[in-house]
């Protein structure tokens, strides 16, 4: 068991699942994230446009991704706080 | 477990009522093929706060749906998210439960006939949800 889900044993079991659902979905956009960053891609259609567009639309991905990720920890954050003032 | 929610089923391009479905705190649960510029934007004005991909063809929907997404910072915080491999009850536990909150909200699912898992997750979620009659 990880240091988190050993944090978060004392959870509803709700709270613990949707957690987990989270975690999975941070893990899968981090991924994304790191292989966008690694080695940036263009949209379809996008190609032959001008450079500073595709750049734009390209740290708009990588902006959007790292929006998602925070929201997704956001939603962890609001789980462990409401069991706790729950407890 | 019970949550308020609203649970609608559009299948094979049937369109929904924009007017009629006004504005409410709204997840859209996506099948294969529905992932039109048009749709997004419209249920994104709908309300629509993330949007849920399941089935074989998941991942190229989100990725069409981040597509739009993409075009307005406005609406960066819209979640776009894929289920490969979950199980149907899994899918639907975290559209009902951990994106569904205590809030009441509504599900738009956009489905085809064909779409297995996504038809099973709409069966699943009334089990989740207290729809309305």
């Amino acid at each position: 068991m990880s240091n988190q889900e050993n944090d978060d044993a004392g959870l509803p079991a709700d709270d613990r699942r949707a957690i987990r659902s989270f975690r999975k979905l941070i893990d899968a956009h981090e991924k994304k994230l790191e292989e966008f960053l690694s080695r940036p891609t263009v949209r379809p259609g996008m190609e032959g446009l001008e450079s500073d567009l595709v750049r734009s639309q390209q740290e708009a991905r990588a902006k959007r991704l790292i929006r998602e990720i925070r929201k997704f920890e956001k939603e962890i954050a609001r789980r462990r706080a409401g069991a706790r003032k729950d407890a | 477990m019970m949550n308020r929610c609203d649970l609608r089923v559009f299948s094979d391009g049937a369109p929904p009522d924009w007017v009629a479905l006004g504005k409410a705190r709204t997840i859209c649960l996506m099948g294969s093929a529905y992932s039109a510029e048009e749709l997004v934007l419209r249920a994104v004005d709908a309300g629509a706060f993330a949007f849920v991909c399941c089935g074989e063809l998941a991942n190229q929907v989100e990725d069409s749906i981040d597509e739009v997404l993409e075009r307005s910072e406005d609406m960066f915080d819209i979640m776009t998210t894929t289920h490969a491999g979950e199980t149907v009850d899994d899918i639907a536990f975290f559209v009902a439960v951990a994106l569904g909150g205590d809030e009441p909200f509504r599900v738009l699912a956009f489905v085809q006939s064909g779409d297995e898992q996504a038809l099973a997750v709409c069966a699943a979620l009334k089990d989740y949800v207290a729809v309305p009659a």
